[in-house]
């Protein structure tokens, strides 16, 4: 098997994006989750928050690392709340890949966690409302011999 | 909101089959372009099964709805950290549990431990940490 060698920083950070996040929006992704809407915005919608607003997409993240989306799957998330989600904010993002690890394991034989830390603000405040820590597994898989 | 009480159950929250319907709207909120939560064709090709995978997002959502439904709502919840262990499918039958670790008398701040299983096999585990007042 070969292994494909990364060449992507190990860590990076990306410039600040925006996002206002709108009734409909939770409401939106409360349906998809299969969630009660009267429960009001879960935490992942942090998720929802900070993958569109970074100052990068996902396909930029992928890029990036070098790595085509369907050999990217989620490890861990971790959503640290310092207050509640509340819609009718615009929230400033920022994005930042912290580590970038090779590994080997059972599954995927070769493979990098990759750490990106996102931190969102309130934009008229400057407050911080949220965290969300993602852990991405990339597979490292060269074409099969 | 429900009193939490240490070794307290949460849930079951049991998904009877899990929506690929809910995968293409998450991948559009979410602009998420990878196409094994769309694409049943792409998971095949990568060998990993027949049928589209759920987002890990939409996963802990479903962990996180059973821990708003004991606390009555989602605002209480100021930490949530989850792992994924196993690939969840189009069409599984998913199960969430939870279990009140610490019940917050000291802190003010009670732990949960969630579990999401398919066919007794674990593939999403999770802490939260829940304000218990204002």
């Amino acid at each position: 098997m070969k292994i494909a060698i990364s060449t992507a920083p190990q860590a990076t950070i990306f410039p600040d994006g925006h996002f206002e996040l709108l009734p409909h929006h939770v409401w939106l992704w409360t349906d998809a989750v299969l969630g009660v809407q009267e429960h009001g915005a879960l935490p992942s919608v942090a998720c929802l928050i900070a993958l569109n607003g970074a100052g990068i997409s996902i396909q930029g993240l992928m890029d990036h690392l070098e790595t085509p989306p369907q050999d990217v799957l989620f490890g861990e998330i971790a959503i640290d709340l310092d207050r509640p989600l509340a819609t009718n904010i615009t929230y400033r993002i920022t994005t930042r890949i912290t580590a970038v690890e090779r590994k080997q394991g059972r599954r995927i034989p070769a493979f990098d966690r990759v750490t990106i830390v996102q931190e969102l603000m309130d934009i008229t405040t400057d407050a911080r409302i949220a965290a969300v820590k993602q852990i991405w597994i990339v597979s490292r898989r060269g074409p099969a011999q | 909101m429900t009193l939490l009480t240490k070794g307290m159950p949460l849930g079951p929250l049991t998904i009877e089959a899990v929506p690929a319907s809910g995968m293409k709207l998450a991948a559009a909120l979410l602009d998420d372009p990878n196409p094994i939560h769309l694409d049943p064709r792409a998971v095949e090709t990568l060998g990993l099964g027949t049928t589209v995978i759920n987002q890990g997002p939409i996963t802990i959502s479903y962990l996180q709805s059973m821990v708003a439904a004991a606390l009555g709502g989602a605002e209480r919840i100021m930490r949530f950290e989850a792992r994924f262990l196993a690939n969840v499918f189009a069409g599984d039958r998913l199960i969430c549990t939870g279990t009140v670790d610490d019940d917050g008398e000291v802190t003010g701040i009670a732990i949960l431990s969630c579990r999401a299983a398919v066919n007794g096999v674990t593939v999403a585990t999770a802490i939260a940490a829940v304000r218990l007042a204002d």
